[in-house]
């Protein structure tokens, strides 16, 4: 899986129309200065924000800072520590005297819960936040990397309303508390969502055997176990095409393997909700998780025509990006 | 991407007399063709503050690829409105499409002529409102409400859903997300305290997952709106009827169909005078 790749498409995505020239990009800006004055002056909190970057050379990382950058109306300064040990970063960090820290992905994150001394923090872009235990400490706010299921149940179901029963393989481990909430998450669109626990990467394919005869689509969800690796992950998808099942996922990551519909979280509205965060808790305050608010569709439309689906034209107004 | 150089004038002319000749002498069958293959070619330009519009490569991607085929004209999506507006100003040949509450700010200091409306669930009309699991406004002053919007246009909305209390709309905290949808789930997700989204949206949400819509109750309401409208900023004739009337069909087939779902409508019809006065400035 080409990670490096899909994080370039978005920013290719936003820049080819020539509405995004140069000069729409300064009018823009200039335009969202003037309109930020009337927004946000009243609630212009003091200090400066110190966004750190684990890598700015990731496209959704970049996103994300420039999203933050647009919506907080303070000071805001940035450092990329993609070249940095920890201890260097911790010192750039801490010269800028920060009043408050934003993280941009796992290094990031870890560097401004160590560096923050009490100050407030918001972190996002971090797979699995809540086995970092810096970012679990109570003083962190934190946007998380995934859609709730509900969210990409119910987009789902917006686009294909014919799909009664969804499987899904998850770890008994890690994903079984999960499970139980995306099966309620279902009842309440319409979708009866059938979850095989799995022990280990050993038992995906017999859990897959048993699920594709019971299931109209598989729903590949964020899972150790199930996703161990690039190769497990392009298997899963050969066999489920194999099997001749429509498939929806929760990264655009996994566009390459052909899934028909992935439903995953909008970059610059992760960065959005951040700045959204320290204006609120420009003091600290009690610790906020927040799931993505904003969506981004990629809907293969060859799968679509492949497997019969009866696709909601009404829903296309949501699609980001064609597969054809 | 850049617009079309204009033609000569002679050409032009000359272009124009035939197309009138043509006009006179088919009656009008088949013309669209007949003018697409002798005029220049025009751009449909789309701006619209009421979506954070972020599908910019599959709008004009989807948009050129049905336009080729009948006369090639182009499709110019724009994501920041001084861009837009720079581009009406420079009188670039083309139609404008854009939201009515725009058109309506616009037409005040450009001429501007409303040609088509958009339609969606059969009717033109939509309403904005403000959404929330709370039923006291003030609950809102200084919390965060989430909108498929720009700043500018959720804060005017903000202000004409809550009269009198100017001091609270301006408190809000914005959260700008991609879609109607994403603004109502947001609440329902904590990220937001409230949702600003047209009633087709809830609707819509109360389709696919009754038990969240359910929880949003009205908390404010702005005035109807029209939906998007194509205008123009000069007289039509040669190119630009071309292209009016093939957005008025495009609804007949459903490649057309298709592309106009992308913007959320249905169709575009005609404006009849009813709604031509309400697009007054």
């Amino acid at each position: 899986m080409n990670r490096a790749r899909d994080m370039v498409r978005p920013m290719k995505r936003w820049l080819s129309p020539v509405g995004l020239a140069e000069v729409g990009r300064f009018l823009g800006l200039l335009s969202a200065l003037m309109l930020g004055a009337t927004d946000l002056a009243a609630e212009t909190p003091t200090g400066k924000v110190v966004v750190v970057n684990s890598d700015a050379g990731i496209e959704k990382y970049k996103l994300a800072q420039q999203a933050f950058r647009e919506s907080f109306p303070g000071e805001v300064s940035v450092v990329d520590i993609a070249h940095l040990t920890e201890r260097q970063a911790l010192r750039v960090i801490r010269a800028e005297a920060p009043t408050a820290l934003y993280g941009i992905g796992a290094k990031a994150s870890v560097a401004v819960t160590k560096a923050s001394r009490g100050k407030p923090v918001v972190v996002s872009s971090v797979i699995n936040w809540n086995r970092l235990p810096e970012v679990r400490s109570p003083g962190v706010h934190v946007v998380a990397n995934e859609l709730p299921s509900q969210t990409q149940l119910t987009l789902f179901r917006y686009f294909f309303p014919g799909v009664k029963r969804v499987g899904v393989l998850c770890s008994r481990d890690y994903n079984r508390q999960w499970l139980a909430g995306a099966v309620a998450a279902g009842k309440d669109v319409g979708i009866e969502v059938i979850g095989v626990p799995v022990r280990s990467a050993r038992s995906v394919d017999s859990g897959l055997a048993e699920l594709l005869p019971k299931v109209d689509a598989l729903w590949v969800a964020s899972d150790p176990v199930v996703l161990a690796d690039e190769a497990s992950v392009r298997r899963l998808f050969a066999a489920i095409a194999a099997a001749r099942k429509p498939s929806f996922t929760y990264a655009s990551a996994f566009a390459e393997f052909g899934p028909t519909l992935i439903v995953a979280p909008d970059v610059p509205t992760i960065g959005r909700q951040a700045a959204g965060i320290l204006k609120a808790r420009a003091n600290g305050g009690a610790k906020e998780v927040q799931s993505p608010a904003g969506s981004e569709i990629i809907l293969n439309l060859g799968a679509v025509r492949d497997y019969g689906l009866q696709l909601n034209e009404e829903a296309r107004d949501s699609v980001n990006r064609f597969i054809r | 991407m850049n617009p079309p150089s204009p033609p000569r004038a002679a050409t032009e002319s000359r272009r124009r007399a035939l197309g009138r000749l043509a006009r006179f002498a088919v009656g009008g069958l088949g013309l669209a063709r007949l003018q697409a293959a002798g005029s220049p070619l025009v751009t449909l330009f789309f701006y619209s503050p009421e979506t954070n519009v972020n599908n910019f490569s599959v709008l004009k991607a989807e948009f050129e690829t049905y336009l080729a085929p009948m006369g090639g004209h182009r499709f110019q999506p724009f994501s920041d409105r001084e861009t837009f507006e720079k581009q009406l100003a420079s009188g670039a040949d083309g139609l404008y499409l854009l939201s009515s509450w725009h058109y309506t700010q616009l037409a005040a200091r450009h001429p501007l002529q409303p040609l088509l409306v958009g339609h969606a669930r059969g009717g033109p009309i939509q309403r904005h409102l403000l959404f929330s699991q709370e039923s006291d406004p003030s609950m809102l002053r200084g919390r965060r409400v989430a909108t498929a919007g720009t700043r500018d246009f959720a804060r005017n909305l903000l202000r004409e859903m809550l009269p009198g209390q100017v001091d609270l709309a301006d408190s809000i905290d914005l959260l700008v997300v991609p879609k109607d949808i994403d603004a109502l789930m947001a609440v329902g997700f904590g990220a937001a305290q409230a949702a600003i989204a047209t009633e087709g949206g809830l609707e819509k949400l109360a389709r696919i997952n009754p038990k969240q819509a359910k929880g949003l109750q009205p908390m404010g309401k702005a005035r109807e709106s029209l939906l998007p409208v194509v205008a123009a900023a000069r007289g039509i004739d040669g190119a630009l009827a071309d292209l009016l009337k093939l957005l008025s069909r495009m609804d007949a087939g459903p490649d057309g169909r298709s592309r106009l779902q992308l913007l959320g409508i249905d169709a575009l019809r005609e404006l009849d005078d009813a709604q031509k006065r309400r697009l007054r400035p």
